[in-house]
């Protein structure tokens, strides 16, 4: 028998990665709470780290932190 | 005629209609820009005053902090010079900390100030040496003593004039820089000079920047416009203190939603591509 063709789509063998995937963190609910919470930690850290290494790249040497050696220098 | 208007006037709303439909927004987007610029650089013949040329700050810009060596000589030329009329009460000396200054220079700047502190056991007070949650000292004790002492005019506190005036940083600029030889045909005055970017011309403040006014402690020289560049940088900090750690959290928070927005909108057009493929037959 043809199948329709969204049937076929589903029919194809999942791809071993997605499976990985799944199984490790979506399958159960603590693995999948677990993910959430370790991912949101992860990527918050990260993003606040890159979103203020580029503040301080538009800025540099227009800040405070750094220039304060240049006058503690000075006053040595 | 009137057949035709009508005709015409619906011919417009339908294109609007249509423009809105296929999300078309370039109309909506010209008019409120129109409409926005007409609204916010008004300048109108009754105001009496020049309009202050718009000058290239550095802290300006969505990506922009102070320049914190600017704010440091610009409290230099505040502490040197218009600290002698003018107070910054909304300043503590713990706020600069950090900001153009280390721990110890302003320990050191607030223990030079006697404050009036009390009243103690025995109900007197007292005074005392500054201490860094002291806020800056006002050179005047109330309105009145400041007026008498300037010929009737009040030097106002400087601590959020750049956000009180009309034009920010850029009005305080004009106003220092731009004091004018008194024009032909008009009489000199005694306790005003004249000055084309202060209301009326009239102003009570003495010229208060010439060239080496001030000594920096970085070396910069100490030109009348350098000290006005660097003073306006002070008092827009000021003003707003909070500004560049505000701006951070603007890059951050619309980048973050921007990339949120992208997947909302993902997340739509999936949910909604059953609905928008369902084909209705009507008999
Ligand atoms: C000799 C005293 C004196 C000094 C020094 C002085 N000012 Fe003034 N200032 C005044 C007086 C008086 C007024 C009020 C003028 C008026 O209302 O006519 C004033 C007004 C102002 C205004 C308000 C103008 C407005 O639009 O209302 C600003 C801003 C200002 N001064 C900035 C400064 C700055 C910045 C310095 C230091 C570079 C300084 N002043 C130094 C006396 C002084």
């Amino acid at each position: 028998m043809v199948q329709p063709a969204w049937v076929q789509g589903r029919l194809k063998p999942e791809p071993p990665f997605s499976r990985f995937i799944y199984n490790t963190f979506f399958k159960h609910a603590s693995t999948y709470m677990a993910t959430v919470i370790s991912v949101a930690f992860v990527a918050g850290v990260t993003y606040d780290y890159a979103m203020t290494a580029f503040w301080e790249s538009c800025n540099r040497g227009k800040l405070w932190k750094h220039i304060k050696d240049k006058y503690k220098a000075e006053e040595e | 005629m009137i057949r035709a208007r009508v005709a015409a006037a619906r011919g417009a709303a339908l294109r609007l209609a249509r423009a809105a439909q296929q999300g078309k927004t370039g109309p909506v987007v010209v008019a409120g820009t129109v409409v926005g610029v007409a609204t916010f650089s008004s300048v109108y013949a009754s105001d009496n005053v020049l309009a202050p040329p718009k000058q290239p700050w550095d802290h300006t810009g969505y990506t922009q902090a102070y320049d914190a060596a600017s704010v440091r000589r610009g409290h230099m030329v505040y502490a040197q010079v218009c600290a002698s009329c003018h107070g910054l009460a909304r300043i503590a000396y713990r706020n600069m900390i950090g900001v153009c200054y280390t721990e110890e220079e302003v320990k050191a700047m607030a223990e030079d100030t006697d404050v009036i502190d009390g009243p103690n056991d025995e109900g007197e007070m007292f005074e005392r040496p500054g201490k860094l949650s002291d806020y800056l000292p006002s050179p005047y004790p109330n309105e009145e003593a400041a007026r008498f002492a300037n010929n009737g005019a009040y030097p106002p506190d400087l601590s959020l004039i750049v956000k009180a005036r009309p034009h920010g940083v850029d009005y305080i600029f004009a106003l220092l820089t731009g004091y004018k030889d008194v024009p032909a045909g008009i009489a000199p005055r005694d306790t005003q000079y004249y000055n084309p970017y202060f209301p009326g011309g009239w102003i009570g403040m003495p010229p208060p920047l010439a060239d080496g006014g001030v000594d920096y402690d970085d070396g910069t020289e100490a030109t009348a416009s350098q000290m006005a560049k660097d003073v306006c940088t002070f008092l827009a900090w000021t003003s707003e203190p909070e500004a560049d750690e505000r701006k951070l959290m603007g890059i951050k928070w619309m980048t973050l939603l921007t990339v949120m927005f992208g997947f909302t909108w993902y997340y739509k057009r999936v949910k909604w591509s059953v609905i928008k493929n369902r084909r209705l037959e009507l008999y």
